[in-house]
């Protein structure tokens, strides 16, 4: 049962280093994308396929990191130069890259078994891989959490964060809203990459569907996070999106573990997004309602 | 010679039943540290005038010149270094969920190079209080605050602080204080007035208010469907009255 439990905190760590890819588009840049749906799996087979031709596991989750990036920039350039609308971007990108990311597998799926991830490196140190998992998932979301706050608060990172706030007042201020915007996309969807890669090496194998559902897992465990923390502050608001992404991987391992059939599994995802969704939306209209009573 | 515009005309929904020149053939030139108060009823094409200048829209005919450069060949980013903008929505000027010291921190690196510096450095908050503490709003001790939880009138101040905050060359007030109660409405104003004459900013003021526009200002324009009406200044614009510029408004209707 123990192993249950820290086996779902595990990957809820891995999983929220994709969320925060995500709060990076939705909340920071105010941009609906779907590119995680793409990102995401390019991710894992760009690190699936270098560690299966025998590259060391931390350069292979390095070239996710630049492919995600990479594909983040041609987003940014598609939106903002050619101005098609964030959504359409997305869908754009996601389904372009099923090919690409096909292309880079040669097959619809790899297993990594037998070969050395970054979880059988750390099995050698401690025994237990779900708390391999634990220390990857929480090292790396503590390093990214501190580098995207110092980043955020820096000169550029006002500027993007103003892009993204309020466009007019960027503008006005003389902030380069496109560039900014594409270094956003860049960011967003290398970190959503950068999960991907871990998450294949967690799991051991690779699948070009892997994509699906990315966006709902994200936008549960912005929303989830926020309705616990709230999101006061920049930290603040970073701690909700993991904790989200924590509780939210435990939901979905708490169905499964009452026996619900694994292949439905997207369909609970969406079920838990929507209620979470609606819970959320009457929250606030009471909020509304007693800030009226209040002033009357 | 600051800002010249020559002959602009800017017309929306042309060839179409719809059609309605916005602004009609105008040409009027500012000079460095004039403060000007363009009065005009709504839909007299006052903030599609500021956009312009801002080079947010483009006219369909005509000639702006800023700084001796046309404002047609340059980006609106680029002539944001040099213009500060006040609009008379609150919430548009500042970054809600950006602090206070943080909304300045970008307003006052405006046409600066972006680093991976800290956005607010110690010397930058110090001097964000001192100008915060002489707009005597309070707002000095709350500088970590997100702008989108001050008031209306609050956040207004602050947009003004940051469009000044680097001496522009041009300051655009789009009605910034129509969408506030009167008592703050008021209060902006005279702080808007204080700045203005403090720094001896040159300054367009797009008002449909006649009081603010004759109170304030060295010199008053008024607009009528997309034309200039009325061209006031010096001792003339101080010794204006309210009837006189109301019964210049009626003339022009009734020779309309």
């Amino acid at each position: 049962m123990l192993n249950i439990i820290l086996s779902s905190v595990s990957q809820g760590f891995l999983w929220a280093v994709m969320a925060i890819g995500v709060y990076i588009m939705y909340r920071i840049l105010d941009i609906a994308d779907l590119s995680a749906e793409g990102t995401f799996p390019l991710g894992a087979v760009v690190a699936a396929k270098a560690i299966a031709t025998g590259l060391s596991p931390w350069l292979a989750i390095a070239l996710s990191l630049i492919a995600g990036m990479i594909t983040g920039i041609i987003a940014g350039f598609i939106h903002t130069k050619l101005k098609i609308p964030g959504l359409l971007t997305g869908i754009l990108v996601l389904t372009g890259l099923y090919s690409v990311n096909l292309r880079i597998l040669g097959a619809p799926n790899i297993t990594l078994l037998g070969k050395e991830t970054i979880i059988s490196q750390l099995r050698t140190i401690v025994d237990n891989r779900n708390v391999a998992a634990l220390i990857l998932g929480t090292t790396i979301t503590l390093i990214i959490t501190l580098i995207l706050i110092l980043f955020l608060k820096s000169e550029v990172g006002l500027a993007l964060r103003a892009t993204g706030a309020n466009e007019i007042m960027a503008v006005a201020n003389a902030i380069a809203t496109d560039s900014m915007k594409i270094i956003g996309y860049a960011l967003a969807n290398g970190t959503i990459a950068l999960a991907g890669a871990l998450l294949a090496q967690n799991y051991g194998y690779a699948d070009v569907g892997m994509g699906i559902g990315t966006i709902v897992i994200g936008l549960a465990s912005i929303i989830i996070g926020e309705r616990l923390l709230g999101a006061s502050s920049l930290l603040r608001s970073l701690l909700a999106v993991v904790s989200g992404a924590v509780i939210y991987r435990i939901v979905i391992d708490t169905v499964l573990y009452l026996g619900v059939n694994p292949q439905d599994i997207k369909l609970y995802s969406a079920i838990v997004l929507a209620i979470v969704l609606w819970l959320g939306h009457r929250t606030k209209e009471n909020n509304l309602g007693r800030g009226k009573s209040y002033a009357a | 010679m600051l800002l010249k515009l020559d002959s602009v005309k800017k017309t929306f929904c042309s060839q179409t039943v719809n059609e309605t020149a916005v602004l009609a053939d105008l040409t009027f030139y500012v000079e460095e540290g004039e403060f000007i108060s363009i009065l005009g009823s709504n839909g007299t094409g006052k903030s599609t005038l500021l956009n312009l200048i801002a080079g947010i829209e483009r006219p369909d005919e005509g000639e702006i010149e800023f700084c001796g450069q046309n404002v047609l060949k340059q980006s609106p980013r680029k002539l944001a270094a040099d213009i500060g903008r006040v609009f008379q929505d609150p919430k548009s000027g500042t970054a809600g969920n950006l602090s206070i010291q943080e909304n300045l921190a970008i307003a006052s690196r405006r046409g600066n190079k972006n680093t991976l510096r800290r956005g607010v450095s110690p010397q930058a908050k110090a001097s964000f209080r001192d100008a915060l503490s002489d707009l005597g709003l309070g707002l000095e001790d709350r500088l970590s605050t997100p702008a989108g939880v001050l008031s209306g009138g609050q956040r207004q101040v602050l947009t003004l602080l940051m469009a000044t905050i680097k001496k522009p060359r041009l300051l655009l007030l789009d009605e910034h204080t129509a969408a506030l109660d009167p008592a703050t409405s008021q209060i902006v104003s005279e702080m808007t007035d204080r700045i203005v004459k403090q720094y001896g900013q040159t300054t367009l003021m797009v008002t449909h208010n006649v009081d603010a526009a004759i109170k304030y200002g060295s010199r008053l324009i008024m607009l009528n469907r997309g034309r200039i009406v009325a061209d006031v200044r010096g001792n003339e614009k101080q010794s204006l009255c309210k009837d006189e510029v109301l019964a210049l408004y009626h003339n022009e209707l009734d020779w309309e």
